[in-house]
């Protein structure tokens, strides 16, 4: 490969580059400013750029492009070549699907007046996306006759991206597609309904089951399977309703994880290889239908878009946790450096703040989204004619400072524990989301998802769909207070990246995959420490009867002194913990958490006095830098626990703190101190 | 009204972020809201507007609401079928065609939900609010009628002589097809106080885009003052006399009147 993934770099021939970029619209610019603008990229300390290649823009007619003939500002070759004369390293995002704030999202308007490229509503109607300035309708991924038209737009950039590749051209990675998520419609049961998505649909189900008969028997339909309506809303009643719209949402998850797959072998038929590509998942915390772990085996790494405010810390927390749990190079391949005119404005105050977070949670890599000013675009460091803004160009020229002083793509954030979000259970939660097709991404920020699903219990003991997101922020709040560092991954992370983790929690219930059943008792074997319940599952996603957890529950070896009832199973090397009821409220979820964290030697590391919170990360050469965030509107003064004899250096400032055991600092407001830990 | 390729260009942050939060002026505190999703009278999940999810939450039947809603907190109850999101977002879209400009696709799509709303949500104890949207045509007619194409109009807003916030639109074809702020001017000097740089201001607009056809200069304490109390006409007047104001060109009297007359031809 020319350029191969070396851990949280790109490696060209030896050479280890970060991903720290930003991006410029080069055909939003004069050809002529182009080197001026390039030259203050550099300037600015950048020495890698990103670039969206608008398909709307370049098609001069069907089949038609306009690559700098016509308009000197769409020479994408040309604009590359530069990049690699003034020594930037570009990452290409050719779309189909770009966004870019541009009206229609990058593709040529033609695709939207023929029905056959289009979306379809769960009644057959269209699916209207409302965003100033103009409202268009949603492309569908389903559709067979739009993948030939997208044939067309890669015969013609092809070409140009594959002679420019490293170590030829400064061409370092390649983005399929962006923001993968039905156009932000993530609701069960608001689209994909094209007449092609059900062909799709029909053929998942027989490539998951085997063949008809056995979808119709397990569905326990008296029909054939091509008579089957695809699912339109949730009617289940039992356990034995829901494989029929689970086996929906997973097939969504499938349909955009193979539409990735599919962009990624027409680049590499088109010679477009050797070369990692890669995908940026909208901001929002992804839990089905998108799933890392199947984009990640479409391309080689998938990232997550963020655009946060200073006080929507909880929730960038999240997210961000979500990303570096179950990405295999956990970048922001989109980082709010400015913002949208029709988007709550962002600041300076929430880019220097948010920057500093995403990199304390343990982000490896950042582009800034925009680090050049454009039309639908302000609060940029770059204008773009080329002069700077002062307050921001100054906060990026030292931030990236700081950057190449810590180099976070090398250091190990210190994490003791994984929380496991379960895919069955998400696709249930999704599946029973009550205000269906309102986007699930639109309500995030208002509401816990989770309480926005049908309270049924669905013949369990409890309704799942609440219970499992609730049990997973019960966690996460326990072990904020506790100062114990986690990361949040998926339950179909490879045993490989389990393993990675001394514990893992897993919230179980009556039902549980299969594999992942597997998986789980092999992390035990392994030497595992799994904590999980209230239930120990005894069916599969099929609801058959099927357990592996059980053989370990059946010789528990002590009960936790806790409030509520916890078993260990000791297994080998490893041992299961069933804390068997739903440790809610969160305080005895903190009392469950600390018994547990006391049992397996689990203590916090450099904890800093709450509200405030710490982080710490390992250097290659046993460097410690510690990240303190004060997460509130008001000034904080925590005291940070550490070693005698150490003192905290602040990196940006230069200021010292020094104390013994316990060192006191002073927060202001909304704000990260980057800290070395110095023995004094 | 509203280009699909409306240019926005040049927005100064500090200028922009003012002007969101004068726009958005102060909150006023809205009435409560309880939403219920029903299945036939099996509620199947009731949100409340400032309190979130209320579980559990019975339906409590027509002769009951009174009691729910007391003990609920909520001012106002919508109940909607379990079918009726669904059904209003697809006749919102359905509504909506895609080669109208973006008012218009607004003036439909606002227009459906409002009838399907109608048609399927029961209030109680009775809609709070009514929504007669007049005809687009009409709105579409007065706009041109009030805004020749080929212009700008500004809203400069100062503080201590400097701006505080500015918008600078632009109008072609029918259109709304410029947004920017004085930023654009590229002027080294933009801190002109307006009473005796309003003439240089409207130069440079002419000089970059299209001329200014209207302008409003203002203090921001008078905007604020502007904002909250009545009859802004006429404080409009006295705070040009106090030279807290101006607006262009000079006689505002006339183009007012004229801008008057137009709005009413057009009604």
């Amino acid at each position: 490969m020319s350029v191969s993934l070396d851990r949280w770099r790109l490696n060209v021939n030896g050479h280890r580059l970060p991903i720290v970029s930003g991006d410029i619209h080069y055909w939003r610019h004069p050809a002529n400013l182009w080197p001026t603008l390039l030259e203050r990229v550099r300037e600015l300390g950048l020495r890698m750029i990103c670039i969206y290649v608008p398909w709307s823009v370049h098609e001069t007619n069907p089949g038609n492009f306009d690559f700098g003939d016509l308009e000197p500002n769409k020479n994408l070759g040309g604009f590359i070549d530069l990049a690699e004369e003034m020594g930037l390293g570009v990452l290409v995002r050719p779309g189909p699907h770009i966004n870019a704030e541009l009206t229609g999202f990058g593709y040529p308007a033609r695709l939207f007046e023929d029905p056959a490229f289009l979306m379809r509503n769960a009644s057959g109607g269209p699916v209207m996306m409302p965003i100033p300035p103009h409202t268009f309708p949603a492309i569908s991924y389903a559709s067979e006759a739009f993948w030939r038209e997208v044939e067309l737009w890669l015969d013609a950039v092809a070409p140009i991206v594959r002679e420019r590749i490293a170590p030829h051209g400064p061409v370092l990675a390649l983005q399929t597609d962006n923001e993968s998520s039905f156009f932000f419609r993530t609701a069960p049961f608001d689209v994909d309904y094209h007449p092609d998505a059900r062909s799709k649909w029909l053929g998942f189900l027989k490539d998951k089951y085997g063949d008809a008969d056995r979808v119709t028997d397990a569905y326990a339909l008296d029909t054939h399977l091509a008579d089957l309506a695809m699912p339109d809303d949730f009617r289940a009643r039992t356990p034995e309703d829901l494989p029929y719209y689970l086996d929906w949402i997973e097939f969504k998850e499938a349909m955009l994880a193979g539409s990735l797959a599919r962009l990624r072998m027409m680049w590499e038929e088109r010679g477009v290889r050797n070369l990692p590509f890669f995908h940026n998942f909208p901001p929002g915390t992804h839990q089905s239908p998108l799933s890392y772990t199947r984009v990640e085996q479409a391309v080689d790494f998938c990232g997550l878009d963020a655009y946060m405010h200073k006080n929507e810390y909880a929730l960038l927390k999240r997210r961000l946790l979500f990303l570096t749990g179950q990405s295999r190079f956990p970048v922001c391949p989109e980082f709010g450096s400015g913002c949208y005119h029709a988007w709550p404005a962002v600041d300076l105050d929430d880019q220097i703040f948010t920057t500093k977070v995403a990199w304390m949670h343990g982000v490896k890599g950042i582009n800034f989204y925009m680090i050049v000013e454009r039309e639908r675009w302000y609060g940029s460091p770059i204008t773009r004619h080329g002069g700077v803004r002062k307050n921001y160009w100054n906060f990026y020229r030292q931030h990236l400072d700081v950057l190449h002083k810590i180099k976070p793509w090398q250091l190990e954030r210190k994490v003791e524990i994984c929380l496991l979000s379960v895919r069955d259970y998400e696709r249930l939660e999704n599946a029973s989301y009550a205000l269906n097709p309102i986007p699930p991404l639109v309500m995030e920020g208002k509401y816990q998802l989770e309480e926005l699903c049908f309270e049924d219990p669905l013949g369990f003991s409890r309704p799942i769909q609440l219970l499992h997101a609730k049990m997973l922020r019960g966690w996460e709040t326990a072990l904020t207070r506790l100062g114990i560092s986690y990361v949040i991954g998926a339950s179909d992370l490879p045993l490989d990246r389990l393993s990675q983790y001394r514990t893992v929690v897993c919230p179980t219930f009556e039902f549980l995959n299969r594999e992942t059943q597997k998986r789980l008792a092999a992390y035990i074997e392994a030497g595992g420490n799994l904590i999980c319940g209230p239930e120990v599952p005894s069916a599969d996603e099929r609801m058959r009867e099927f357990s592996t957890l059980d053989n370990f529950t059946s010789r528990p070896t002590h009960r936790l002194d806790c409030a509520i009832d916890t078993l260990v199973c000791n297994a080998g090397a490893g041992r299961l913990i069933l804390v068997a009821e739903v440790p809610l409220p969160v305080a005895d979820a903190e009392a469950v958490v600390k018994s547990i964290a006391r049992h397996l030697h689990i203590d916090p590391v450099y904890p800093a006095t709450p509200p405030c919170e710490s982080s710490l990360h390992l250097g290659p050469n046993a460097e410690k830098y510690l990240f303190i965030v004060n997460p509130t509107g008001e000034p904080q003064r925590p005291e940070v626990q550490v070693s005698t004899g150490e003192c905290l250096v602040d990196l940006e400032s230069g200021e010292t703190f020094y104390g013994r055991e316990v060192v006191p600092l002073a927060m202001n407001p909304y704000t990260v101190r980057i800290l070395e830990v110095e023995l004094c | 009204m509203l280009a699909p390729n409306v240019l926005v260009v040049d927005t100064d942050v500090r200028h922009w972020l003012n002007l969101l939060g004068l726009m958005a002026g102060e909150q006023t505190p809205q009435p409560s809201l309880l939403l219920c999703l029903l299945d036939g009278d099996r509620c199947l999940k009731a949100l409340h507007s400032k309190k979130g999810v209320l579980w559990g939450f019975v339906w409590p039947g027509d002769d009951r609401l009174d009691e729910a809603l007391a003990a609920a907190e909520a001012d106002a109850l919508l109940a909607l079928p379990r079918h009726a999101l669904p059904t209003i977002f697809a006749e919102a879209q359905a509504a909506v065609t895609a080669n109208d400009n973006y008012v218009k696709q607004l003036f439909d799509l606002v227009a459906a939900v409002v009838h399907t709303l109608d048609e399927m949500a029961f209030w109680y104890p009775a809609k709070p609010f009514t929504l007669n949207l007049p005809p687009y045509e009409k709105v579409e007619k007065i706009f041109n009628k009030i805004w020749p194409d080929d212009t700008t109009m500004g809203f400069f807003v100062f503080e201590n002589s400097r701006p505080f916030t500015s918008l600078l639109l632009g109008k072609e074809g029918g259109q709304i097809s410029l947004i920017t702020t004085l930023d654009a001017l590229g002027q080294a000097d933009q801190s002109l106080d307006f009473r005796h740089g309003y003439q240089t201001y409207a130069d440079w607009i002419a000089e970059k885009f299209n001329p200014l056809y209207m302008a409003l200069f203002i203090e921001l304490s008078c905007f604020r003052e502007l904002r909250t109390g009545g009859k802004p006409l006429s404080y409009l007047k006295l705070a040009e006399k106090r030279q807290r104001a101006l607006l262009w060109p000079k006689p505002w009297k006339v183009r007012w009147l004229l801008w008057l007359a137009r709005v009413f031809k057009g009604m």
